[in-house]
């Protein structure tokens, strides 16, 4: 019952398959190939990225983040999240275990915040095969729209959040290492 | 219109097939604003990934984070209606 649980997610997706299988067993194929699919990308995209975090961990004293993105960072904390997001590729769920890395290391949780979402959605690459795709006018509103609204959005979260989820936010990312 | 937003909200998809089915849907009559909706709301609105950022963060700041986001693509929607 505990691992049930503490796996609750995976226990509705295997409820929800069974389900469908009841109603229609071509539908459990489609969903199989697609997970296996899913899980396969992950396994070429997930070790990259560990050893990336890795080194970020070893590599990047405390110190030198905290001047760079710290608290007192400002602008230039900023734009270095901005870098940091744009020049990145890899799906989203990559980018949370760098930012967890980032927040362990003492960077301030709206440039972390700012660095999650450019990385969501504001990634250079994506952007040059965006103006392709659907044409320069619409990526252009699209991006810049978005740009500062992430600003704003990221700014105004960290407000929103008292300081104790802060600090509960912390703690969970020092933690990060020990395995919860 | 929010049939876009939350067809976008909920599903993930890599921007490399992203893209190409929002010109398909704008080449068969669909209009730029629920398109330019669907398109962000996929990308950065991401409730696949709730579990997981909840558990990275915490329910709060992810919440917050798809907030955002989302009312990012309100914006931009009310914006390409003006432009278009």
């Amino acid at each position: 019952m505990k691992m049930i649980l503490k796996n609750k997610f995976l226990a509705l997706s295997i409820i929800a398959l069974i389900i469908i299988s009841i109603i229609d067993i071509k539908m459990t194929y489609t969903a199989i190939d697609n997970t296996w699919n899913q899980l396969f990308t992950m396994l070429l995209i997930v070790p990259p990225i560990f050893i990336l975090i890795g080194l970020f961990d070893v590599w990047i004293p405390r110190e030198t983040i905290i001047k760079l993105m710290g608290e007192k960072s400002g602008v230039k904390g900023m734009a270095l999240a901005f870098l940091l997001g744009a020049f990145s590729a890899g799906p989203t769920i990559a980018a949370f275990p760098l930012a967890m890395v980032m927040l362990k290391k003492g960077a301030k949780y709206s440039n972390v915040l700012f660095f999650l979402m450019v990385w969501s959605s504001l990634k250079l690459p994506i952007v040059f095969f965006q103006i392709t795709t659907i044409g320069l006018k619409l990526s252009t509103i699209i991006n810049l729209t978005m740009l500062v609204v992430f600003i704003l959005g990221a700014l105004i979260s960290e407000k929103l959040l008292s300081k104790d989820e802060l600090q509960e936010i912390e703690t969970k990312a020092l933690n990060y290492h020990k395995g919860n | 219109m929010s049939f876009g937003l939350i067809v976008g909200s909920i599903t993930f998809m890599p921007p490399f097939v992203a893209y190409p089915l929002g010109v398909e849907l704008l080449e068969n009559g669909a209009a730029y604003p629920q398109v330019a909706g669907f398109l962000v709301t996929l990308m950065s609105v991401g409730i696949v990934y709730f579990a997981a950022e909840s558990k990275f963060f915490s329910k709060k700041a992810a919440i917050l984070r798809n907030v955002v986001s989302f009312i990012g693509a309100l914006i931009v929607i009310v914006i390409v209606m003006v432009m278009f």
